[in-house]
């Protein structure tokens, strides 16, 4: 990200270029104040409404090209969000699966609105001010030159003093901004869980445990800001000390300077004006690069959050026979103890196999590790005879289609939540909402805040019409009656195994009659997992299932 | 509370900081007084005139410097607790949504009035504030020296400023609309996050990653482009008053050597006149531009911060008699989902409701536990309809099983116990009860154990069983169940709905599984059909 810092550089370049153009109109314009003076103190008043003609056609001139300016900046502020914003979901899209995690999300979101939003403020128009303020100074320079180089010369050494001073003093103001950061943080995923909670927090009349604690969190947050706000003023107010001497020692020189050297009052006017130009960009200099140095770091932020290494995954595949758990102990990354132990499954292509077990019994695990979202802590997964965590995640992932406990409802229409804004025949996405008993919804129908406006058993199938969408090999499900009716649920099986593909089936709910259809039944069971033939044995132990 | 109300419950602060922002209006002023005494200079005959001209432009040139520290210092403080109240103010509002009120918006649109909107209050309210007394104190103070000097000058002034407002006038409508559209264009843009980063590891799985980008630039596109019109607008309307104030600046000058010519002013008047006009143009403007990005900020304060307005209930929620259902439908937009239903349930009674997926069973969950209220037909509960209880008097008495489960970032107890005291005994039944006991014991911290957002760290039977757990130790009368079986086994199952049969309360439950075991043990059993019905 942070070679993006300046955004988009041809426009940056064509803002410079403009800049220039028109602070040598103004420029211009304060060489003609020198000459109307002039000619005002030789009475001659002919020459003098020749020259504020001139100079109100220059005036014209400078609205003109400051629309112009307007314009362009707009267009460099705007293509340069642009691409740092899609630069970010590029990286962020960029990460394995293996990479990924949840409790990130709130800080991609931070990064995303919050972060970005500081960092236009206090970077990019910051970076068209001082392109202004630097085109200023130099025409300043060169107005100043007109009259004495020695000046020139003193202008430039009070620069180098700036931006020397500059550096020197911003340093705790940076400190300060990366924890007012971190509180703002704290603040929205705050929020975050407060709106996730609405309903829990109703119901038990959490209001008031929840504000106080919104509270605290939002003083921190104005806290924080308060002492990057008292460190600045000081930081600021020394600057301007220092600043104010130089410019006033300056100004008083220069004057004395022309009184003895005897120069016109127009050139002493003009004198005046231009270290005026030159005291304005010098003072807002400093406040502009500590702001600019604060905000710097939340890019080195973004790399940090974005950065993971390289995982090199070069094998590609289009198809494969079978899939092979070989004594895997599987778990979560952050508990030493494995869910399951010496996992040995073995699945080929075409097959309907059925995990069943209690709740808790680490189902979920096996299709996680499949899917890829957790590594096994021994052992080995194989596809054919590769390993999974080898082949190109697009090639991998094509081969699986996902039916989800949980399952992720998307802000838009049913037509995109299945297709998944990929380019795909309405009446294939009508046919598979047929098929799970969806034909009665509108398609166009938009679904909001994760699927709260379906049902449980809707969105359920909802996610099975998503993956039957896709020509995936594999149809993984996890626990997809659970929410489902009876007879649906049955249907849904039946259906499924009907189908010309590899079936996982994850689940605690089974159907009796329909259990000779699986090829291969596993159980899991007092932490591991077990082929079985006995279709009795799995029977017994679902005693409250309709038959 | 209004921003009125808001800035005069903090007199003292705000006190403070208007003296802080008016101390900022001498600081033009002073630096005028410094540069002519500079110029002073060249009109003084000896060391002795010299050296108080010096002495003059130091004064005036190092006293704003104090000033402006002090300015800041003074005004930060008030900034401060104005945001934490509006924070507060605006967290507030959301939080006194009902239940339905609040799902009438997507959660984004709350995400973003809380930490966006905010933002740009922050960013506007307190610069153009400081700018506006700075700007209109100066030039007030500018043009009181002016009468003295002038007065053809200083009425010239006031015409002009005259003309400067009008124009600020007429961008004022389009300037206001393009800053409510940036919200509604942020508030989109947090849509579409949610999208992709909620959704990341389905987007993956299904390798759909470019096809999600698409839709995101889109979003990215719209939201830049009309940031990038709000900024036109605004700059375009400062280029205009920047061209109208320094022509006038320009044919002043003019008009001020004409006099000169005319040997009617000295020559030190001369740039006094110059330099001030100068000072007043330019304030005038920047008072003007802020005059409409103070009034942007204004509307997003109102909008963030008003109240949501609950109709008032007055009764005691009461169940010892019967709860009727009279004739109640139910609509979502133009879909009948529940049409004349007609039960009652009396106190203890343990009732069951069931039908097909869609048929409307946690609809009419919702309506009975007061979430929805905009249902036709009447619900009594004893003597009251449910509509006119109020609804904290009502939650004391009634519990709520959700198919969604939510737990906080907190350990295993406080997603059980929340605000209530803790009780261990109880609390162990509870987790017995619900078969979550045994699970304990195992964790190395106990009931202390620490669950991600949402239980990330635990499997969906887990959620399931604790939000149960949640229910069951706060003991209400009344119970209101939602699929308590859906990520359960048989077993466990069982095990819970024993436990919910065997509860001394009212139990009206929806379920769609284990029906003919249920169908036994429930004294009441109340079956939906799909309506589907467009009206």
């Amino acid at each position: 990200m942070r070679k993006l810092k300046l955004g988009n550089i041809p426009w940056l370049i064509v803002n410079v270029i403009h800049t220039i153009f028109f602070v040598s109109l103004s420029g211009w314009n304060i060489y003609l104040l020198k000459v109307i003076t002039d000619y005002g103190l030789a009475r001659e008043m002919d020459k003098v409404l020749q020259t504020a003609q001139l100079m109100l056609a220059i005036m014209l001139g400078s609205l003109i090209l400051d629309s112009i300016g307007t314009l362009l900046k707009s267009k460099y502020l705007e293509t340069s969000l642009k691409q740092l914003k899609n630069h970010y979901i590029h990286q962020l899209m960029e990460q394995d699966i293996t990479q990924l995690q949840k409790e990130q999300c709130n800080i991609y979101r931070s990064n995303l609105t919050n972060d970005f939003d500081r960092f236009e403020e206090k970077f990019l128009f910051n970076v068209l001010e001082i392109i202004h303020m630097a085109s200023r100074f130099l025409m300043s320079v060169v107005i100043v030159a007109t009259v004495s180089l020695y000046l020139v010369a003193v202008a430039f050494a009070m620069l180098v003093i700036f931006v020397f001073i500059t550096g020197k003093t911003n340093k705790p103001v940076q400190k300060s901004e990366a924890k007012k950061s971190k509180s703002l943080q704290e603040y929205t995923d705050f929020v975050n869980e407060t709106l996730n909670g609405f309903e829990i927090i109703k119901q038990h009349q959490l209001q008031n445990l929840r504000f106080d604690a919104f509270v605290s969190k939002a003083t921190k947050v104005q806290k924080d800001n308060y002492t990057v706000d008292k460190q600045s003023t000081k930081v600021d107010a020394l600057n301007n000390f220092i600043q104010t001497s130089i410019i006033f020692t300056l100004i008083v020189s220069g004057i004395l300077f022309a009184r003895s050297a005897e120069a016109s009052l127009g050139s002493l006017i003009m004198v005046a004006t231009s270290f005026g130009n030159v005291m304005w960009p010098l003072q807002r200099f400093t406040p502009v690069i500590t702001q600019m140095k604060g905000i710097i770091n939340v890019l080195d932020e973004f790399d940090k959050n974005l950065n993971r290494p390289f995982i090199d995954r070069h094998i590609r595949v289009n198809d494969f026979q079978s899939l092979l758990f070989e004594h895997c102990d599987l778990g979560y990354e952050d508990d030493p103890q494995p869910i399951l132990q010496s996992v040995n499954l073995d699945i080929n292509k075409s097959e309907k196999v059925l995990i069943v077990g209690h709740s808790g019994a680490g189902k979920s695990t096996v299709l996680k590790t499949i899917r890829q979202s957790i590594l096994p802590k021994n052992g080995l997964v194989r596809l054919d005879q590769t390993n999974i965590f080898d082949i190109v995640p697009i090639d991998y992932y094509s081969l699986f289609a996902t039916v989800d406990q949980i399952g992720f409802i998307f802000n838009g229409t049913i037509l995109d939540n299945v297709t998944m804004y990929q380019p795909m025949d309405e009446q294939k996405v009508r046919d598979a909402l047929n098929q799970v008993g969806l034909s009665d919804l509108d398609i166009h129908e938009p679904l909001r805040n994760n699927g709260a406006n379906v049902s449980g058993g809707q969105r359920a199938r909802l996610m099975l019409a998503r993956a039957l969408c896709l020509n995936s090999e594999v149809i993984l499900c996890d626990e997809i009656f659970s929410s489902l009716e009876q007879s649906i649920a049955r249907s849904i099986e039946r259906d499924i195994l009907n189908l010309n593909k590899t079936i996982i089936n994850v689940s605690h709910i089974i159907f009796k009659n329909q259990l000779p259809l699986y090829d291969k039944i596993y159980i899991v069971d007092q932490g591991t997992i077990r082929l079985t033939s006995d279709i009795q044995e799995v029977w017994s132990r679902m005693i409250l299932t309709d038959v | 509370m209004t921003l009125n109300q808001l800035l005069r419950k903090n007199k003292k602060q705000l006190t403070l900081y208007l003296i802080g922002a008016f101390m900022t209006t001498i600081s033009g002023l002073f630096f005028t007084l410094a540069l002519s005494n500079a110029f002073g200079i060249i009109e003084e005959a000896d060391f002795a005139g010299i050296w108080r001209r010096i002495a003059l432009v130091l004064l005036f040139a190092f006293t704003p410097i104090l000033t402006q520290m002090l300015s800041r210092f003074l005004r930060i403080g008030f900034m401060r607790d104005i945001l934490i109240q509006v924070r507060t103010l605006a967290y507030e509002k959301i939080m006194s949504h009902t239940y339905e009120s609040f799902r009438k918006n997507p959660k984004e649109h709350y995400m973003s009035m809380l930490v966006s909107d905010i933002n740009l209050f922050e960013k506007d309210f307190f610069l153009s504030f400081l700018n506006i007394i700075y700007s209109f104190g100066s030039f007030i103070l500018g043009v009181t020296i002016l009468t003295f000097i002038s007065p053809i000058i200083a009425v010239a002034t006031l015409f002009v400023s005259v003309i400067l407002f009008a124009v600020t006038k007429l961008f004022e409508p389009v300037a206001r609309k393009t800053k409510q559209q940036t919200q509604e264009a942020n508030a989109d843009y947090n849509v579409q996050l949610t999208n992709i980063l909620n959704g990341m590891e389905v987007i993956k799985l299904y390798h759909v990653e470019e096809n999600f980008k698409k839709p995101f630039e889109n979003i990215v596109f719209a939201l830049e482009n009309i940031k990038k019109r709000a900024f036109r607008i605004d700059e375009f309307q400062s280029n205009l008053n920047h061209w109208i104030a320094g022509t006038f600046q320009m044919i002043i000058y003019i008009y001020a050597t004409y006099l000169y010519i005319q040997d009617m002013v000295t020559l030190t008047s001369l740039i006094l006149v110059f330099n001030l006009i100068g000072q007043l143009v330019w304030s005038m403007i920047s008072g003007f531009n802020f005059i409409n990005r103070f009034k942007t900020s204004i509307d997003i304060f109102n909008r963030i911060t008003q109240p949501q307005v609950n109709p008032q209930a007055v009764n005691k929620m009461s169940f010892r008699e019967v709860l009727k259902v009279k004739n109640l439908t139910f609509s979502y937009g133009d879909h009948r989902i529940l049409q004349d239903l007609n039960f009652s349930v009396k106190p203890k009674d343990k009732v069951l409701i069931i039908g097909p997926s869609g048929a409307g069973k946690t609809t009419l969950l919702n309506c009975l536990a007061q979430n929805l209220s905009t249902y036709q037909g009447e619900i009594i509960v004893d003597s009251h309809e449910l509509r006119t209880i109020q609804t904290e008097s009502f939650l004391k008495s009634c519990g709520y099983i959700r198919q969604q489960h939510f737990l906080f970032n907190d350990s295993i107890k406080n997603n059980v116990i929340l605000a209530s005291p803790f009780n261990k005994e109880k609390f162990d039944k509870v987790m017995k009860d619900v078969d979550l006991y045994d699970w304990i014991t195992t964790l190395q911290a106990k009931e202390d154990h620490i669950l991600e957002q949402d239980g990330l760290n635990i499997s969906g039977g887990q959620r399931q069983r604790l939000s149960i757990a949640r229910e069951l130790y706060h003991d209400r009368e009344v119970l209101f169940v939602d699929e308590p079986s859906a990520s359960l086994d048989d077993q466990t199952a069982q095990h819970i709905y024993d436990t919910l049969l065997n509860l001394d309360k009212t139990l009206i439950c929806v379920s769609h599984r284990h029906l003919d075991y249920l169908s036994k043990h429930f004294d009441t059993k109340i079956e939906l059909e799909t309506l589907g019905v467009a009206i």
